[in-house]
Protein backbone atom coordinates (compact mmCIF):
# COMPACT_ATOMS: atom_id res chain seq x y z
CA UNK A 1 0.00 0.00 0.00
CA UNK A 2 3.21 2.51 0.85
CA UNK A 3 4.03 1.98 -3.00
CA UNK A 4 7.67 2.60 -1.64
CA UNK A 5 7.07 6.10 -0.38
CA UNK A 6 9.38 6.65 2.43
CA UNK A 7 8.87 8.60 5.62
CA UNK A 8 10.40 11.82 4.40
CA UNK A 9 8.15 11.14 0.81
CA UNK A 10 5.39 11.09 2.85
CA UNK A 11 6.18 14.14 5.21
CA UNK A 12 7.06 16.44 2.14
CA UNK A 13 3.98 14.94 0.11
CA UNK A 14 1.90 16.11 3.65
CA UNK A 15 3.61 19.61 3.61
CA UNK A 16 2.52 20.22 -0.17
CA UNK A 17 -0.94 19.64 1.18
CA UNK A 18 -0.52 22.08 4.05
CA UNK A 19 0.56 24.29 2.01
CA UNK A 20 -2.00 24.18 -1.10
CA UNK A 21 -4.63 24.55 1.99
CA UNK A 22 -3.48 27.20 3.49
CA UNK A 23 -3.56 29.25 0.13
CA UNK A 24 -6.93 28.97 -0.33
CA UNK A 25 -7.38 29.27 3.31
CA UNK A 26 -5.65 33.31 2.62
CA UNK A 27 -8.57 33.69 0.29
CA UNK A 28 -11.20 33.52 2.96
CA UNK A 29 -12.21 37.22 3.23
CA UNK A 30 -14.93 39.75 3.35
CA UNK A 31 -14.27 41.82 0.49
CA UNK A 32 -12.57 45.17 1.90
CA UNK A 33 -15.27 47.34 0.55
CA UNK A 34 -17.82 45.93 1.99
CA UNK A 35 -16.88 47.41 5.46
CA UNK A 36 -16.84 50.74 3.66
CA UNK A 37 -19.62 50.18 2.72
CA UNK A 38 -21.51 49.37 5.77
CA UNK A 39 -19.35 52.28 7.68
CA UNK A 40 -20.59 55.24 4.59
CA UNK A 41 -23.81 53.76 5.09
CA UNK A 42 -23.85 53.83 9.03
CA UNK A 43 -23.19 57.74 8.32
CA UNK A 44 -25.15 58.47 6.31
CA UNK A 45 -28.04 56.81 8.76
CA UNK A 46 -26.62 58.81 11.85
CA UNK A 47 -26.66 62.01 9.92
CA UNK A 48 -30.25 61.00 8.93
CA UNK A 49 -31.05 60.00 12.40
CA UNK A 50 -29.29 63.77 13.75
CA UNK A 51 -30.79 65.98 11.15
CA UNK A 52 -34.15 64.23 9.35
CA UNK A 53 -37.48 63.50 10.92
CA UNK A 54 -39.01 59.97 11.46
CA UNK A 55 -39.71 59.54 8.11
CA UNK A 56 -36.42 60.35 6.86
CA UNK A 57 -34.56 57.97 9.38
CA UNK A 58 -37.31 55.30 8.23
CA UNK A 59 -35.98 55.80 4.99
CA UNK A 60 -32.30 55.76 5.44
CA UNK A 61 -32.63 52.46 7.45
CA UNK A 62 -34.81 50.52 5.18
CA UNK A 63 -32.44 51.58 2.63
CA UNK A 64 -29.87 50.47 4.18
CA UNK A 65 -31.25 47.63 4.88
CA UNK A 66 -32.49 46.48 1.42
CA UNK A 67 -28.99 47.31 0.03
CA UNK A 68 -26.95 45.04 3.06
CA UNK A 69 -29.46 42.30 2.37
CA UNK A 70 -29.16 42.39 -1.88
CA UNK A 71 -25.38 41.88 -1.70
CA UNK A 72 -24.98 39.96 2.44
CA UNK A 73 -25.76 36.75 0.58
CA UNK A 74 -22.55 36.59 -1.27
CA UNK A 75 -20.72 38.99 0.15
CA UNK A 76 -20.74 38.28 4.55
CA UNK A 77 -19.98 34.28 4.16
CA UNK A 78 -16.21 35.42 3.36
CA UNK A 79 -16.03 32.35 0.76
CA UNK A 80 -15.67 34.65 -2.36
CA UNK A 81 -13.29 37.40 -1.90
CA UNK A 82 -12.82 37.54 -5.82
CA UNK A 83 -13.49 35.90 -8.38
CA UNK A 84 -10.55 33.30 -8.63
CA UNK A 85 -12.37 30.68 -6.60
CA UNK A 86 -15.01 29.76 -4.02
CA UNK A 87 -13.82 28.32 -0.92
CA UNK A 88 -15.63 25.28 0.46
CA UNK A 89 -18.46 26.19 2.97
CA UNK A 90 -17.02 23.47 5.47
CA UNK A 91 -13.77 25.15 5.06
CA UNK A 92 -14.61 28.90 6.15
CA UNK A 93 -16.93 28.18 8.68
CA UNK A 94 -20.97 28.16 8.48
CA UNK A 95 -20.74 30.61 11.59
CA UNK A 96 -18.89 33.22 9.19
CA UNK A 97 -21.93 34.88 8.14
CA UNK A 98 -23.47 35.00 11.40
CA UNK A 99 -20.43 36.35 13.02
CA UNK A 100 -20.51 39.17 10.44
CA UNK A 101 -24.39 39.72 10.86
CA UNK A 102 -24.00 39.47 14.78
CA UNK A 103 -20.89 42.14 14.66
CA UNK A 104 -23.56 44.27 12.98
CA UNK A 105 -25.70 44.10 15.97
CA UNK A 106 -22.82 44.84 18.01
CA UNK A 107 -22.33 48.20 16.19
CA UNK A 108 -25.94 49.02 16.42
CA UNK A 109 -25.47 48.37 20.30
CA UNK A 110 -22.38 51.05 20.55
CA UNK A 111 -24.07 53.28 18.01
CA UNK A 112 -26.98 53.83 20.37
CA UNK A 113 -24.67 53.67 23.57
CA UNK A 114 -22.35 56.17 22.11
CA UNK A 115 -24.97 58.73 21.39
CA UNK A 116 -26.65 58.55 24.90
CA UNK A 117 -22.53 59.29 26.37
CA UNK A 118 -22.44 61.93 24.00
CA UNK A 119 -25.67 63.12 24.41
CA UNK A 120 -25.00 63.17 28.50
CA UNK A 121 -21.97 64.66 27.19
CA UNK A 122 -23.57 67.72 26.32
CA UNK A 123 -22.17 67.33 22.48
CA UNK A 124 -24.37 69.22 19.87
CA UNK A 125 -24.49 66.24 17.36
CA UNK A 126 -24.55 62.97 19.76
CA UNK A 127 -25.76 60.38 16.79
CA UNK A 128 -24.05 61.95 14.48
CA UNK A 129 -20.65 62.16 16.48
CA UNK A 130 -21.46 58.35 17.62
CA UNK A 131 -22.50 57.37 14.04
CA UNK A 132 -18.95 58.64 12.98
CA UNK A 133 -17.05 56.60 15.65
CA UNK A 134 -18.57 53.30 15.23
CA UNK A 135 -18.09 53.88 11.55
CA UNK A 136 -14.25 54.01 11.96
CA UNK A 137 -14.33 51.04 14.06
CA UNK A 138 -16.12 49.18 11.60
CA UNK A 139 -13.20 49.85 9.02
CA UNK A 140 -11.04 48.39 11.50
CA UNK A 141 -12.77 45.82 13.55
CA UNK A 142 -14.41 44.38 10.11
CA UNK A 143 -11.00 43.11 8.51
CA UNK A 144 -9.52 42.06 11.69
CA UNK A 145 -12.95 39.99 12.85
CA UNK A 146 -12.36 38.01 9.20
CA UNK A 147 -8.36 37.49 10.18
CA UNK A 148 -9.66 35.83 13.40
CA UNK A 149 -11.96 33.71 11.20
CA UNK A 150 -8.97 32.92 8.87
CA UNK A 151 -6.93 31.86 11.75
CA UNK A 152 -9.86 29.51 12.98
CA UNK A 153 -10.07 27.72 10.05
CA UNK A 154 -6.34 27.10 10.00
CA UNK A 155 -6.33 25.77 13.43
CA UNK A 156 -9.75 24.06 13.24
CA UNK A 157 -9.64 22.06 10.41
CA UNK A 158 -7.84 18.61 8.98
CA UNK A 159 -5.34 18.62 6.67
CA UNK A 160 -7.72 16.89 4.08
CA UNK B 1 -16.83 9.42 9.53
CA UNK B 2 -13.82 7.25 8.86
CA UNK B 3 -11.45 7.88 5.90
CA UNK B 4 -9.91 4.16 4.64
CA UNK B 5 -6.43 5.33 3.93
CA UNK B 6 -5.46 4.09 0.28
CA UNK B 7 -2.75 5.35 -1.69
CA UNK B 8 -3.10 7.14 -5.15
CA UNK B 9 -1.12 6.77 -8.05
CA UNK B 10 -2.74 9.37 -10.04
CA UNK B 11 -2.76 11.92 -7.22
CA UNK B 12 0.69 11.75 -6.03
CA UNK B 13 2.92 13.21 -7.85
CA UNK B 14 3.56 16.71 -6.44
CA UNK B 15 1.90 18.84 -8.92
CA UNK B 16 -0.70 17.03 -9.02
CA UNK B 17 -1.10 16.70 -5.64
CA UNK B 18 -1.00 20.40 -5.58
CA UNK B 19 -3.29 20.99 -7.74
CA UNK B 20 -5.60 18.45 -6.03
CA UNK B 21 -5.01 20.04 -2.35
CA UNK B 22 -5.92 23.51 -3.86
CA UNK B 23 -9.21 21.55 -5.21
CA UNK B 24 -10.16 20.10 -2.05
CA UNK B 25 -10.79 23.41 -0.29
CA UNK B 26 -12.50 25.08 -2.51
CA UNK B 27 -16.08 24.44 -4.49
CA UNK B 28 -14.43 26.11 -7.63
CA UNK B 29 -10.59 27.63 -8.43
CA UNK B 30 -10.15 29.69 -11.64
CA UNK B 31 -7.79 28.08 -13.72
CA UNK B 32 -5.43 30.69 -14.00
CA UNK B 33 -5.47 31.07 -10.08
CA UNK B 34 -4.28 27.36 -10.40
CA UNK B 35 -1.87 28.11 -12.71
CA UNK B 36 0.06 31.24 -11.11
CA UNK B 37 -0.57 29.34 -7.74
CA UNK B 38 2.11 26.51 -9.04
CA UNK B 39 3.97 28.51 -11.47
CA UNK B 40 3.12 26.35 -14.12
CA UNK B 41 2.19 27.02 -18.24
CA UNK B 42 -1.40 26.78 -19.11
CA UNK B 43 -0.38 23.56 -21.23
CA UNK B 44 1.55 21.67 -18.45
CA UNK B 45 -1.66 22.15 -16.44
CA UNK B 46 -4.18 21.07 -19.26
CA UNK B 47 -1.88 18.19 -19.25
CA UNK B 48 -1.82 17.59 -15.37
CA UNK B 49 -6.13 18.41 -15.20
CA UNK B 50 -6.47 16.10 -18.45
CA UNK B 51 -4.82 13.15 -16.05
CA UNK B 52 -6.96 14.01 -13.15
CA UNK B 53 -9.91 14.61 -15.19
CA UNK B 54 -9.35 11.10 -17.09
CA UNK B 55 -9.51 9.10 -13.49
CA UNK B 56 -12.72 11.25 -12.54
CA UNK B 57 -11.25 13.09 -9.85
CA UNK B 58 -11.62 16.78 -12.03
CA UNK B 59 -13.93 18.74 -13.83
CA UNK B 60 -13.99 21.83 -16.06
CA UNK B 61 -16.39 24.45 -16.54
CA UNK B 62 -17.00 27.34 -18.22
CA UNK B 63 -19.06 29.23 -16.87
CA UNK B 64 -21.38 32.29 -18.46
CA UNK B 65 -19.86 35.55 -17.01
CA UNK B 66 -18.96 37.37 -20.23
CA UNK B 67 -15.60 37.04 -20.19
CA UNK B 68 -13.57 34.61 -22.38
CA UNK B 69 -10.92 31.96 -21.45
CA UNK B 70 -12.82 31.38 -18.20
CA UNK B 71 -12.38 28.55 -16.54
CA UNK B 72 -13.54 27.15 -13.13
CA UNK B 73 -11.71 23.74 -12.22
CA UNK B 74 -13.08 21.28 -9.64
CA UNK B 75 -12.81 18.48 -7.99
CA UNK B 76 -15.68 15.60 -7.93
CA UNK B 77 -16.86 13.32 -5.33
CA UNK B 78 -14.65 11.09 -6.67
CA UNK B 79 -11.62 13.05 -6.50
CA UNK B 80 -12.16 14.02 -3.13
CA UNK B 81 -12.98 10.65 -1.51
CA UNK B 82 -9.60 10.27 -3.33
CA UNK B 83 -7.97 12.56 -1.99
CA UNK B 84 -8.85 12.00 1.06
CA UNK B 85 -7.77 8.28 1.57
CA UNK B 86 -4.29 9.34 -0.09
CA UNK B 87 -3.78 12.16 2.53
CA UNK B 88 -4.88 9.10 5.02
CA UNK B 89 -2.12 6.82 3.67
CA UNK B 90 0.79 9.44 3.76
CA UNK B 91 0.05 10.17 7.20
CA UNK B 92 -0.26 6.47 8.02
CA UNK B 93 3.33 5.91 6.09
CA UNK B 94 4.48 9.07 8.95
CA UNK B 95 2.76 7.38 11.80
CA UNK B 96 3.99 3.71 11.13
CA UNK B 97 7.71 5.04 10.49
CA UNK B 98 7.59 7.79 13.54
CA UNK B 99 6.02 5.41 16.12
CA UNK B 100 9.26 3.05 17.12
CA UNK B 101 11.60 5.92 17.64
CA UNK B 102 8.59 7.61 19.74
CA UNK B 103 8.49 3.93 21.36
CA UNK B 104 12.21 4.44 22.57
CA UNK B 105 11.82 7.96 23.56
Amino acid sequence: MTHHVNHDEAVDALEVVRRSREAVLAEINVPVWYWWAVAAGWIGIGFAGQFGNAWVMSGATLSFGAAHSSIANWVVGGRQRTSQLRVRRDVAGHFTPILVLDSLCVFVMLTIVGALVAHADGATYPVLVSSVAVAVLIVIAGPLLMRGVRHRAKTRTPAS
Amino acid sequence: MTVQPKFDEVIHPSTRLSIVALLASADWVDFAYVRDQLGLSDSALSKQLSTLGDAGYVTQERPVTGRLRRVHVCLTEKGRAAFRSHVAALQLIVASSESPSSTKA
